[in-house]
């Protein structure tokens, strides 16, 4: 009598489960919808020939990757709804024939819809912005090649049609803003060299400016921002350059010392700066005990800076940072690589003081470089 | 000093003579000069000398008098942006098996306590071999942008090989900065 008790007991018990039971369910597919994205470039060293493009919303949270194979480098085009993600791939994973390629994504799938073979004399470089660049109309891409003798390849997405410019003893590529037939480069006199595509869109004639900067004892890092109509650069030791890469030739148009007053500290990283074109201001990640040598530093702090009126307005700190940027749609978050402990971190701006502040981070990436915020 | 800068010139190679002549024409001399006095080109493991002659004065006081040759604060790892060979299977001076020396190289200046001497040292990637992943370094002493792409770290210098894959990094000591 009570064993038949337990098993009636167990019966109703195993009905009540089945009542609970789980439907069989289908697998889905995720497609990204119309946010801003950040995306974060990562080589990720230890193991190369896998590198990636993460995709994140403004709050940090990862919204999926791209592929980057070897040494990519990236640039979003948010008009046409795509991303281009330039690289390298070896026929057998590391070894056999180098094949290099535009890959384009699509930006809500995440799939490679299409690729352009390039020269495989692209740069196999960490990702730094200016390597890779797009004609201020997007028409037009610019890779910058490196065997190492240095080059330019000036690529039409629409027609395919590329032809090469060289840039010998330079290095970085810089549109102009107005133009989508103009881009500089820099180079190791300290000058900038311009060039304008001609007609047949199959050369560019390239102009030198007047000495600009001093490559030896305070180069410019390669990472630049830009104003509405003006390019700005960082020196090693702190100094900001505004750039008009406009005209046929290059020229300075203003520059400051956000290190003014503070000796022993220097801006550093791999994207050492962000730039609100709105308010003027700056975001340097600074670091103390500068010196030669120290200009891949992480940061100490991150020092909000009045480009135009030349004024230091607030100092935050902000350990381990060596990328920041900005975003174009609101201009109170930065976002930021922490390499000392892999993550990515945003940070609000106060917006009367410019004092900057951690809000959130995510734990993410292994050798990260190029932080960038885009629709 | 100059027995070296002989050595280097001599390392040069006919596609790079054949790369400066294009861009001379293109550009003009001075510009095609500017290439070869930052660009690493040749055949050999040493480099056509690029570094600056004013850096010299601020040679490196960098590293630790203990470090082994499996940290980064070796003395001679200056301006060294990688892995270090010496913890993949090869050694200070030699790729691990199977890697082959990078053809182009980028160069530090790098002073040794023990003999108060300033180096010059070739930063050889090695070739070909999976990325090694151990011991990574990044010291900067006189680095600077690619547009000094000889003093430049942030590139793969195994481009010019094939495969062209990046596995670690030596440093192999050229000469003496200063002398001659």
């Amino acid at each position: 009598m009570m064993r038949s008790a337990i098993m009636l007991a167990g019966l109703l018990a195993a009905q009540a489960c089945a009542a609970q039971e789980l439907a069989p369910e289908k697998i889905g597919k995720t497609v990204l919808g119309d946010f801003e994205r950040v995306y974060v470039a990562d080589v990720v060293l230890p193991h190369m020939v896998d590198g990636r493009v993460y995709v994140l919303d403004v709050d940090l949270n990862l919204k999926g990757m791209m592929e980057s194979g070897f040494a990519g480098m990236m640039l979003a085009a948010p008009q046409r709804g795509q991303v281009y993600v330039p690289t390298s791939f070896y026929e057998r994973l590391t070894r056999g024939a180098r094949t290099d390629v535009v890959q384009v994504f699509d930006a809500h799938t995440l799939t490679v819809t299409d690729e352009i073979p390039i020269a495989a004399a692209r740069a196999q470089a960490l990702t730094y912005r200016n390597l890779f660049q797009a004609s201020s109309d997007g028409t037009t891409l610019f890779i910058q090649d490196a065997t190492p003798a240095t080059s330019i390849d000036v690529l039409d997405v629409a027609s395919r049609r590329r032809f090469e410019v060289q840039n010998p003893g330079c290095y970085g590529i810089y549109p102009s803003l107005t133009n989508p037939l103009r881009f500089s480069t820099l180079c190791g006199g300290g000058t900038v060299g311009s060039y304008t595509i001609n007609e047949a869109h199959d050369g560019a004639a390239r102009k030198t400016s007047a000495k600009l900067f001093d490559a030896t004892n305070d180069p410019w890092f390669t990472h630049a921002e830009h104003d509405v109509d003006s390019y700005l650069f960082v020196s090693y030791k702190g100094t900001i350059a505004r750039v008009s890469l406009e005209d046929e030739t290059a020229k300075l148009l203003d520059s400051a010392d956000v290190a003014a007053g503070a000796p022993g500290w220097a801006p550093g990283g791999f994207q050492p700066f962000a730039y609100d074109p709105k308010s003027g201001v700056a975001y340097v990640l600074m670091h103390g005990d500068a010196a030669e040598g120290s200009h891949k530093n992480p940061s100490a702090e991150i020092w909000s800076y009045d480009v135009k009126g030349k004024k230091l307005l607030a100092r935050s700190p902000a350990a381990g940072l060596t990328s920041i940027t900005i975003s174009p749609s609101d201009p109170s978050a930065l976002f930021a690589i922490n390499p000392v402990e892999s993550k990515i971190q945003r940070f609000a701006v106060d917006p009367q003081t410019r004092r900057v502040a951690k809000t959130k981070e995510i734990k993410l990436g292994e050798s990260a470089a190029l932080i960038e915020v885009s629709k | 000093m100059d027995d070296v800068i002989g050595k280097l010139l001599g390392a040069f190679d006919r596609a790079a003579e054949r790369a400066a002549r294009k861009s001379a024409q293109m550009i003009g001399r001075r510009s095609a000069l500017s290439m070869l006095g930052s660009t690493l080109v040749g055949g050999a493991l040493v480099p056509l000398l690029p570094f600056d002659r004013s850096l010299r004065a601020n040679a490196a006081e960098g590293g630790r008098a203990d470090a082994t040759e499996e940290e980064c604060d070796y003395w001679r790892y200056c301006a060294l942006d990688g892995f270090l060979c010496s913890c993949c299977g090869g050694s200070v001076t030699a790729c691990p098996p199977g890697a082959e020396p990078s053809k182009v190289t980028w160069v530090g200046t790098c002073h040794n306590a023990k003999d108060g001497k300033d180096y010059i040292v070739s930063y050889n990637d090695c070739c070909g071999k999976t990325t090694c992943g151990r011991c990574q370094c990044n010291t900067n002493l006189r680095e600077r942008p690619g547009y000094r792409m000889g003093v430049h770290n942030d590139i793969n210098w195994c481009m010019a090989n094939t495969p062209s894959m990046y596995h670690c990094t030596v440093s192999v000591i050229v000469g003496v900065s200063g002398k001659g």
